[in-house]
């Protein structure tokens, strides 16, 4: 009891098991709740189909669940569930249905409206609807219409105790039971559809092209970089880092626009190509993910021994033999933390194949989609999908991270090769091949900026100069942008702020288990997509006491989970770099730990935490995955904006430009002045640390 | 640090002051409708009642309707604009009913006063003029679905998914009440199936599909904006939808809604959606538009089965197709 006491007066073991029950709920008990709802579904129903004469059917696509139709004749119509008969309809005349349950028990009926009805038979909650299409005509010569009086959908109880439901001949009538039932199937129907196959076949491909594309790309360029002294060193690294953060479906939209069917570049060069496809979405989001591994590479190549390199030359090695046999394997981890890094962006990326293919399956956007057609249902098929989502990002998680726990390298010199002159005809080679990448990675943003200049006509751009896009996204919009800001502020500052107390716990703090399990806990939010989050937040918030849906609450916490393991890994890798002599100093002076920690730590490291926070805010103002599916006006972040106006057919693109342009302003500014400030590259050593 | 502080208290001070003034009294319109029918609507709307500020939130019909669903014990919105009748008496439980005090001015009207009527329009075939030449163009669905292959080479004819759009629902469903499910099939062979009917739209405009089937305002508005894009009016069918609104039941704001809703059923508001947004008004005393063909000339047909029923055919034959 003694020993207990003493361990609550630390302030950090409360404040760690406090942390470790809120990253719990937010955390786990979201996934709990996906898989829970991967696991049942709606009972089932079926639908009754009405003619005016009075005849009755049922239409086999609409049975479903556990209800099944035994009996089928002109005017009468048996219905089981499960393995007993439930149901007896007998048509008396056009408008008029007579009831039977078989279990006897009395039915209380609810009218939820003038074509809703609510039973309760024992147990059995039944939803009753009228949908009546030949109810009307308003026109002569509609044809196959035949007007029809509206009657209610009523039910009347005879003196004999039968039940006689009333209602407008021709409707279709649906019974519909909500509640829900144990059923593992889904998962098996999940994988017998061809649609949901192809979209994890899609995913698959798109995660595998893009990552090696990418890593390609990055690992060429962080190479020659890293070890030559090329012209422009200094903004080349600038620009990929600006790179590395994007506007949402920038990319996608620029090249559409570019490389459409219908596109600018396409009628320019009469190309018989368009973007559009699995193709695009690849290259796309190659461009989108390659800055990553340029970061995490460059910081993997420079920090290798030089001395390694050069025994292996002394020894006879070739330039060549050298690279493959010492650079390339001591990279090795750097490189391929880039490349999960890259895999997994692509693997949950969202906003690109939403933009670039309406039509392909792909995981996150079929989640999306199934999501918001059952909203108010049970997501059965959004959460199977879910589910199958969160697999396959923690299988490539656990390889990664058995990969590294193999294959871990430490170099213990701390001096760095001086970079080397090169040679001339590297140097045209790399600087054409570098300004190949930097026009690819910046032609959405050249694009988008020209383009919020030019006025739209119906979903076309011309080439007409005008300031409307600007003055209408402010007219319209400047309350969103005050939003965004908003939100992303109070994200980022709590965010920042349990980042930094985690790192604190997890890089001085031993405790047993809580540092383990903290450090663990902060890595789940990498297997958990932005989309697949968002519906489990719902699923968690949705009802009282605690109902966040639809507030700026919700917004909050997502972004809190989403970015909690990057201000986690920013403020770690500060505080490694104070000495614990320090605040030892001050304790043995006799201050109190939090005073310490305040005083000493906090202080020290600030610098680093103002950065980490810029970073975390920057990462916040482009996530789109879990904001489409949680914001709801008046909380319209502006990406929903830019989200909205992208996606309707004679939608004001205009605007969408205009806004994607200032958020590019509102990125690039802070970006710019942390790199510029600090002299060094951001984000790299956080990310590739993790 | 101290420094560090005060500028984030600034700048929280500062954002809150900025959203301050703006969300609150707003009033809140769930719209499957594009912009090219809200904006003419809403400027007039603005001018005549300039403190009344409203937030216009898209999304397609069924997952705005399931959003109201979700949202029925604390409505966010106020009104609901746009989606078939028929929509609006299955979930008739959401709506509020109103007595439009136009409603003898309307061609129809709900006798349960759910739903208020807005316009008709047809929707005709659309193809991309820089993929098909004039005279490929077929003017009948049967000559469409003999011609499958062709446009199958060229990227299939576009089809709005019916489980994500009414027009979706309600072409399938014309189509298959004027032939049979069985013609449906031959089509879907060909039909590369859009997540919703504005994917369609911008398919066929952006040329990635060469033909598919649009919404006459629009296709008419492109077509004489000058982009690459013709719409003929099949002869065999053509599917004709109504679209209503609402105000739904337990609205933040059912003052303000009424005011809305007088407005959209106004004549004023009419002849911006006949002479603007060119669509067929459902008021008696407003015309048609001049560019679009009368009524009488097409041989129309709408939804003839539930949207369950057509949904659960229709995803049927897909997975049957292997798509």
């Amino acid at each position: 009891m003694k020993f207990l006491l003493q361990k609550l007066r630390d302030p950090w073991i409360i404040f760690s098991l406090i942390i470790l029950l809120v990253l719990i709920y937010l955390m786990i008990i979201p996934v709990v709740r996906i898989v829970l709802a991967s696991l049942t579904s709606e009972s089932g129903g079926f639908q009754i189909a009405t003619d005016p004469d009075g005849r009755i059917s049922c239409p086999p696509e609409t049975v479903k669940g556990i209800y099944q139709i035994s009996l089928e004749t002109e005017d009468k119509l048996v219905v089981q569930k499960g393995k007993e008969e439930f149901l007896t309809t007998i048509s008396v005349r056009p408008g008029t249905l007579k009831l039977h349950f078989s279990c006897g028990e009395n039915v209380d009926v609810e009218v939820i409206g003038p074509s809703t009805l609510k039973f309760e038979i024992g147990k059995t909650v039944l939803k009753i609807k009228q949908e009546v299409i030949s109810s009307f005509s308003f026109l002569k010569g509609l044809t196959g219409k035949k007007e029809q009086k509206f009657q209610e959908l009523r039910l009347q109880q005879d003196n004999e105790g039968n039940l006689y439901l009333t209602y407008t001949p021709g409707a279709y009538l649906s019974f519909k039971d909500t509640s829900l039932v144990f059923s593992p199937g889904n998962y098996l129907k999940f994988f017998s559809n061809k649609g949901y196959i192809s979209a994890v076949k899609n995913s698959l491909i798109v995660t595998l092209l893009t990552s090696i594309f990418a890593t390609f790309l990055g690992v060429t360029l962080a190479y020659f970089y890293s070890k030559y002294d090329l012209p422009m060193r200094g903004i080349v690294i600038s620009l990929i880092t600006l790179a590395s953060i994007s506007p949402p479906f920038l990319g996608a939209y620029a090249w559409r626009i570019l490389l459409g069917k219908y596109g600018v570049l396409t009628r320019l060069l009469h190309l018989d190509f368009s973007i559009v496809g699995i193709h695009g979405v690849i290259w796309v989001i190659s461009w989108l993910t390659f800055p990553l591994v340029f970061l995490i590479t460059y910081d993997a190549f420079t920090s290798i021994d030089p001395s390694l390199k050069e025994v292996a030359m002394s020894l006879g090695a070739n330039r060549w033999k050298t690279f493959w046999t010492v650079e390339i394997p001591l990279a090795m981890p750097g490189i391929l933390t880039g490349m999960y890094m890259a895999a997994m962006t692509a693997f949950v990326d969202f906003g690109t194949p939403y933009i670039l293919s309406p039509s392909m399956k792909i995981l996150p956007v079929l989640v999306y989609n199934e999501f918001m057609n059952e909203i108010g249902a049970n997501p059965t098929v959004a959460s199977v999908g879910s589910v199958v989502m969160i697999s396959i990002a923690s299988l490539v998680l656990t390889a990664q991270r058995i990969y590294l726990a193999l294959k871990s390298f430490a170099s213990i010199s701390t001096t760095r090769l001086a970079l080397v002159q090169p040679w001339r005809s590297l140097k045209i080679g790399v600087r054409i091949f570098t300004l190949f990448v930097l026009t690819m990675a910046f032609i959405p943003h050249i694009t988008v900026f020209i383009t919020s200049f030019l006025r739209w006509e119906a979903g076309v751009v011309t080439t007409h100069f005008t300031f409307q896009n600007y003055l209408r996204a402010f007219a319209r919009e400047s309350y969103t942008i005050g939003i965004t800001f908003f939100i992303g502020t109070v994200a980022s500052i709590i965010t920042i702020a349990v980042g930094v107390g985690i790192a604190y716990v997890i890089v001085r703090k031993r405790y047993k288990f809580i540092t383990d399990f903290l450090n663990t806990l902060v890595m789940v939010p990498y297997i958990i997509p932005g989309t697949v989050l968002a519906i489990g937040l719902i699923l968690l918030f949705n009802n009282p006491p605690l109902q966040l849906t639809g507030t700026w609450v919700i917004l909050v916490i997502a972004y809190f989970v989403r970015k909690l393991p990057f201000s986690v890994k920013a403020a770690e890798s500060n505080l490694y770099q104070v000495h614990p002599a320090l605040e030892e100093a001050a304790m043995s002076l006799g201050a109190k730990p939090i005073k310490t920690f305040i005083t000493i730590t906090l202080r020290l490291i600030s610098g680093g935490v103002v950065s980490g926070a810029t970073l975390t805010f920057l990462q916040i103002m482009t996530e789109i995955s879990s904001t489409v599916v949680l914001y709801k006006p008046p909380w319209r972040p502006m990406t929903a904006v830019i989200f909205e106006n992208t996606m309707r057919a004679g939608a004001d693109y205009g605007v969408a430009s205009a806004m994607t342009v200032i958020l590019m302003l509102m990125l690039y500014i802070p970006l710019y002045y942390l790199t510029i400030q600090t002299r060094q590259i951001k984000g790299g050593g956080e990310l590739a640390s993790f | 640090m101290r420094r560090i502080f005060s500028v984030l208290i600034i700048f929280l001070l500062l954002t809150v002051s900025l959203i301050a003034k703006g969300p609150s009294g707003k009033l809140v319109v769930y719209s499957p409708s594009g912009p090219e029918i809200i904006e003419p609507l809403y400027k007039l709307f603005h001018e005549k009642y300039p403190d009344i500020q409203i937030t216009f939130v898209y999304g397609k019909t069924p997952e705005l309707f399931a959003r109201l669903r979700a949202e029925k014990d604390k409505p966010v919105a106020d009104v609901m604009f746009g989606g078939a009748p028929i929509i609006y008496e299955r979930e008739s439980d959401l709506f509020e009913p109103y007595v439009h005090p136009e409603k003898e001015n309307f061609i129809i009207s709900d006798p349960n006063n759910i739903w208020q009527p807005f316009s008709i329009f047809v929707q005709p075939l659309m193809y991309n003029t820089n993929l098909v030449k004039e005279e490929e163009m077929v003017d009948t669905i049967i000559k469409l679905v003999a011609n499958g292959e062709k446009w199958q080479k060229m990227g299939g004819i576009a089809i709005a998914d019916p489980s994500k759009s009414s027009t979706g629902w309600t072409i399938i469903s014309g189509i298959a009440s004027a032939y049979s499910w069985n013609f449906v099939r031959e089509l879907l062979k060909y039909a590369t199936v859009t997540p919703g009917s504005d994917a369609m739209f911008n398919a066929i405009k952006d040329g990635e599909v060469p033909v598919g089937w649009v919404n006459e305002d629009l296709g008419i508005k492109w077509e004489l904006a000058g982009l690459p894009v013709k719409i003929v009016y099949p002869k065999d069918v053509c599917t004709v939808q109504i679209d209503a609104y609402g105000l739904v039941k337990g609205a933040p704001h059912p003052e303000l809604a009424k005011i809305f809703i007088n407005f959209l059923g106004s004549k004023e508001a009419h002849e911006i959606l006949s002479k603007v947004i060119k669509r067929r008004s459902v008021r008696k005393d407003v015309p048609p538009p001049g560019e679009l063909p009368p009524l009488g000339n097409l041989r129309l047909y709408t939804q003839s089965e539930s949207r369950e029923i057509v949904v659960s055919k229709f995803n049927k034959i897909l997975e049957e197709l292997g798509k």
